[in-house]
């Protein structure tokens, strides 16, 4: 018997699942058993993505779908429908996430024991970061995506707990962590579930039919569902958690914490966007990403260490990725959102060695890891040769040109692309680099391949300046069904561009580049307005406030309702009153008593008096009873003897 | 199906109350295992009788099911008449898994444990009674046998301020007893012939009857619904009348703040939902935004008021005050989702809370107190990793995470309350990002972070695990897998609500 590829999908994902938790359960005590059980997962998972993608190629179908109901029945309206859909996006997607989890994978498990504290805990994370992304790319709704953002986001907080238990700095960045990511959660399930109030369920592909049955809600739905996708991709104003302290290692961070969070996020995102493209709720969150984009490259460019830089680029990134599925679509999101992908992890594996920007001191990394730092900032920011560079061309193109507000994305990606390059050029000021395994030159290098235009774009410049040397086929033109050849935009813009990435970089040498980190002198010139900005504008503090605020308007509740209203005032009043009435009725009571008692004692005081009197008076009298008494009795004895 | 099994399942905890109290003494350590055993027993095998009743339970009808009828009281027209339904199938599964569990948490008690399974027994008793009786009195007679083993239970084995929150608690239930006992009068002296039967009263048996109040004509139907939420309000904690259960809360052992949060209030919203469904359908239909509107102030006050606390069982109760609300929402929804929301969300908040409450009692137990706040605990999670895992799915649970049971009755409510109820909706969204913020802040406190002071905490026993397992799969199979449980509910909830509309 066949088993169906999204079933065998599906239990690649459960079975990496179940590693992980069984990791987190009894890692410690056998690690080596359970370790290669998520390299097996990780394993069958890339080998169903690629088994997966074949079989679609050669049944020549473009998606296969399995579905089910979870809540309610199927297709009643309000019902809440999960489903597995196979399609290119999603089998590529999984192959990706899989080959770098896999490297992860390899990176904890080739590190000296010791190194981090609690290995398992991170394998653990790694399962379940990969189960995650994978489910929330394979799912037919938005439901089971949503579990399969939470289950990444779980897996990112266990990352995080591998130094809980070292200080509360880290304990509060793991909380404010999973307030961040929990709050997404629970705005999106809101969403969704307004979206889905009576409509038939929310199926990708379906999305003419959900534009013909419009509600008075969608709106709301619309906006809550990307408020929660927002605050997962952790941009401005959410931004405060990444920049917050932690002393792991910045590759496990980037990864667990932002990079895998936030592809899961993508997947939803890149899902939804047919659907929800005809609602007002979409265009003011791609101009509130575009905003968030800036803000967020602002702050990171005045961040006091070359990892909270770097924590700030990426979030960045993912504002812009926002952005430019707002304006130019799914492809060049899609794009950019690979190139920052590969060229954040490229950075973060070179950014492992650099420590504070305060404590540069001594010698310089080898050649090639500055190289590869160079080549993950071009990744990211869509130099020519990249991926991203698709996504940026489109998005200028489109966004920049037909909106009317050209500079804003303009001093967006510039922004972006100078934070960028400063964390290139800071890769120069590093100290020796003591230990580098084989696995993670392999790692970097793959990355690097993999991020190469001619595997995505099939070209090598990615149509950047006009030239378009074909290699093969665009992956992304197959992965979204598009007949054209990369877009491009006009020569001029194309040239602007390339002037936008000249500037910044030049100008990210003159900063950073140089004996001087001018960025640094800036803060110790400006400290505060430095500090407010490199704070997230003190956002934290506002929040803290209010939360203090809640907190005394709880106690301030509970005062009134329990002390004053209850004990002081219905307590009392009640006692009170039971009081009053008791002292009434036992006052009469006692009254009453009295009265019979008077009246009891008047009545028998006579013949007692006599009585008495009988008893102690004189001798006639006692003598006289007692004379009458014995003739009584003997009078009744013969009556009662004789008589009859 | 009829083989006596809701008899069974009422009755067996009440034969063990009884024998405990024939109970020789043995002297030593081992005085109280013929008691435990004997009350474990007995509880078992109720929820034994109680989950054979739920799985054999037919979907997809909502007639009464393993229904038995006898005369109780026959010149009064009191019977004893028991069944399940879809309203209240979640309640038996609710009892039957947390009243062992009970027991068990219980098992160490050093000081009167023969009076406190007794007690524990009865409450079973009358709860399963309470759930299944479809005869008035009949489920007035476990309701209100139900409020006085809190009596005991708390005066006998609370805090401090014990004989305080003991007679709050019995006062309060005595007061909301005696409001629904007249509604109920009410209702059965206004139809003829008078009857308690729900069956009998269902439906329209009550429309265009008047009673005259003060000269002027007030419909009966009203008058008793109103009564009759007010008593079951009061119990159910209902803001403002919660000031008993907060100091119950603080007072109580964890057991019996349990028993008190995690099956009190379940039942109580579970009997006001019988009967405003079946006897007062019109009341229900006009008063349905008010009952929204009570939800959702108990779930901002609640929600609130929990942001305030340092104390894990006062953080537990009002957050089941809030949870409450929650239900409420649902229950006045009117639509097919919402209402098997609010039915689904009673079992999960159930053992949500259970679970809260026991571990409020761990903590405790360990701690020498409750308090997160300045407990000076923190990095619990490195000497305690089982405890931790536990605690934090009885969170997720409570806070919705997908997967666990909490999920799935907060989205039904949301997708069924949001078009009729929009403000509702968004009021629920925002305490729950607030019960996300100060249930994470509780469990950094205990659980990450540098280990400060608690030196001799210890991980989870193995009695412990296995009582708790019960609730964590409860929570896990509820959330991953609620179809067999939601088709035994929705027919009777669409046949509800196809006769009020």
């Amino acid at each position: 018997m066949m088993i169906e590829t999204p079933v065998l999908l599906f239990s690649a994902v459960l079975f990496l699942l179940a590693s992980g938790l069984l990791n987190l359960i009894w890692g410690r005590r056998f690690p080596r058993q359970f370790g290669w059980m998520t390299g097996f997962g990780l394993t069958v998972l890339f080998a169903s993505a690629v088994y997966g993608w074949n079989e679609l190629i050669a049944e020549g179908e473009l998606s296969k779908i399995f579905s089910r109901g979870w809540i309610l029945p199927y297709n009643e309206p309000g019902a809440v429908t999960v489903g597995i859909y196979q399609d290119a996006l999603g089998l590529v997607a999984i192959a990706l996430i899989s080959i770098l989890s896999g490297f992860m994978m390899l990176d904890t498990l080739t590190r000296a024991p010791g190194a981090d504290c609690r290995r398992e805990r991170v394998v653990a994370a790694i399962s379940m970061n990969c189960a995650g992304i994978a489910l929330a790319w394979l799912a037919l709704t938005p439901w089971l995506s949503v579990i399969g953002i939470s289950i990444t986001a779980l897996g990112g907080f266990l990352a995080l707990g591998d130094k809980w238990g070292e200080s509360d700095e880290e304990a509060i960045s793991a909380t404010r962590y999973a307030w961040a990511k929990w709050w997404g959660i629970i705005l999106i399930c809101v969403g969704a579930g307004i979206l889905a109030a009576a409509r038939t369920p929310l199926l990708w592909g379906a999305d003419s039919e959900w534009a013909r049955n419009i509600h008075s809600h969608d709106e709301m739905g619309t906006a809550l569902l990307f408020a929660g996708l927002f605050i997962q991709l952790q941009s401005f104003p959410f931004v405060t958690w990444v920049t917050s302290s932690s002393s792991g290692s910045v590759l496990k961070r980037v990864f667990l914490n932002q990079l895998g969070p936030g592809f899961a996020a993508f997947a939803l995102l890149i899902r939804l966007e047919p659907h929800l493209r005809q609602f007002n709720a979409f265009t003011v969150f791609g101009w509130i990403a575009l905003f968030s984009a800036i803000i967020t490259s602002a702050i990171g460019l005045l961040q006091p260490t070359w990892r909270q830089s770097l924590a700030c680029w990426i979030s960045a990134g993912f504002a812009t990725a926002f952005s430019i599925l707002f304006f130019s679509g799914a492809p060049g999101a899609l794009g950019f959102l690979i190139g920052l992908l590969l060229g954040g992890l490229i950075l973060a594996a070179t950014m492992n060695v650099l420590g504070k920007k305060e404590a540069v001191a001594g010698g310089m990394a080898p050649g090639w890891l500055r190289f590869l730092a160079f080549l993950g900032v071009a990744a990211g920011t869509g130099l020519a040769g990249f991926v991203s560079a698709v996504g940026i061309l489109q998005w200028i193109t489109s966004g920049a040109l037909s909106s009317g507000w050209a500079a804003v994305p303009i001093l967006m990606y510039f922004l972006f692309s100078l934070n960028g390059w400063s964390l290139a050029w800071g890769t120069l000021k590093t100290r020796p680099v003591s230990r580098v395994s084989w696995y993670h030159v392999l790692c970097l290098v793959l990355i690097g391949a993999l991020s190469l235009a001619f595997v995505w774009t099939g070209t090598i410049t990615a149509g950047f300046f006009g030239v378009d040397e074909s290699f093969a086929p665009s992956l992304l033109n197959s992965l979204f069904l598009i007949s054209s050849s990369t877009p491009e935009g006009p020569l001029t813009l194309t040239w602007a561009y390339a002037g936008l990435q000249l500037l910044s970089f030049g100008l990210a040498y003159w900063m950073v580049g140089r004996k001087r980190d001018l960025w640094l002198a800036l803060r110790e010139v400006f400290p505060r307005g430095s500090n407010f900005i490199s704070s997230g504008f003190r956002l934290d503090e506002v929040a803290t406030s209010g939360f203090r605020g809640t907190r005394k308007a709880g106690l301030w509740m509970h005062w009134l309702v329990e002390s004053v209203v209850w004990d002081s005032g219905m307590a009392r009043g009640l006692t009170f009153s039971i009081k009053k009435v008791a002292d009434t009725v036992s006052r009469a009571d006692a009254g009453l008593s009295a009265a019979l008692l008077h009246g009891l004692a008047k009545t028998v005081s006579a013949p007692a008096k006599f009585l008495q009197l009988i008893q102690n008076g004189d001798v006639q009298w006692y003598l006289l009873f007692a004379i009458g008494s014995g003739a009584a009795i003997l009078l009744h004895f013969l009556i009662s003897k004789g008589l009859t | 199906m009829n083989n006596h099994l809701i008899s069974l399942m009422v009755l067996l905890p009440l034969l063990g109350a009884i024998a405990q109290a024939f109970l020789p003494s043995f002297p030593g350590e081992g005085k109280d295992r013929v008691s435990r055993w004997l009350a474990i027993s007995a509880s078992i095998a109720s929820s034994f009788c109680g989950l054979v009743l739920v799985l054999s339970m037919a979907s997809e009808t909502a007639e009464l099911q393993a229904a038995e009828r006898f005369t109780w009281i026959g010149s009064y027209a009191i019977t004893y008449e028991m069944g399940l339904d879809g309203l209240n199938v979640l309640l038996v599964l609710l009892v039957s898994i947390v009243f062992p569990v009970l027991i068990a948490s219980e098992w160490n008690r050093a000081i009167g444990a023969k009076g406190m399974f007794s007690l524990f027994l009865l409450l079973q008793t009358s709860f399963a009674g309470a759930v299944c009786a479809q005869d008035l009195f009949l489920l007035f007679f476990f309701w209100a046998l139900s409020s006085l083993p809190f009596y005991f239970l708390i005066g006998i084995w609370g805090g401090e301020e014990r004989e305080s929150a003991a007679f709050r608690t019995i006062t309060t239930a005595a007061f909301g007893n005696a409001l629904l006992f007249v509604s109920l009068i009410l209702v059965y002296y206004s139809v003829e012939p008078h009857s308690f039967s729900i069956r009998d009263l269902a439906g329209t048996a009550l429309n265009g009857k008047f009673i005259s109040v003060f000269g002027s004509d007030v419909p009966i139907s009203g008058l008793a619904f109103g009564l009759a939420g007010a008593g079951l309000a009061l119990r159910a904690a209902v803001w403002p009348a919660h000031a008993w259960f907060t100091h119950a809360a603080r007072e109580a052992p964890a057991s019996v703040f349990v028993a008190l949060s995690a099956v009190t209030i379940p039942v109580a919203i579970y009997i006001f939902m019988r009967l405003s469904y079946t006897l007062f359908p019109d009341t229900l239909l006009a008063a349905a935004s008010g009952i929204v509107a009570i939800g959702a102030l108990n779930l901002l006050i609640g929600g609130i008021s929990a942001a305030a606390q340092g104390d894990l069982r006062m953080l537990g109760a009002y957050l089941c005050m809030g949870q409450a609300g929650l239900v409420l929402i649902g229950v006045g929804s009117l639509d097919s989702a919402g209402v098997v929301g609010a039915v689904y969300q009673n079992l999960a908040l159930g053992l949500g809370l259970a679970g809260f409450g026991l571990f409020a009692g761990l903590m405790s137990e360990r701690l020498g107190h409750s308090r997160f706040l300045e407990s000076g605990g923190g990095g619990l999670a490195l000497r305690g990793p089982m405890i931790a895992l536990v605690a934090g799915i009885f969170v997720a649970s409570l806070l919705a995470l997908p997967g666990f049971g909490g999920f799935i009755g907060h989205a039904l409510i949301v997708i069924g309350s949001y078009p009729a109820h929009p403000a509702a909706v968004l009021v629920a969204l925002a305490a729950l990002l607030l019960a996300t913020y100060y249930l994470f802040i509780m469990y950094r406190l205990l659980f990450l972070g540098k280990q400060n002071g608690a030196g001799s905490f210890t991980d989870l026993s193995l009695r412990e695990r296995a009582y708790l397992f019960p609730l964590v799969a409860g929570i896990v199979l509820c959330g991953m897998y609620p179809k067999p449980l939601l088709e035994l509910v929705r027919p009777t909830v669409l046949t509800l609500l196809s006769a009020m509309k």
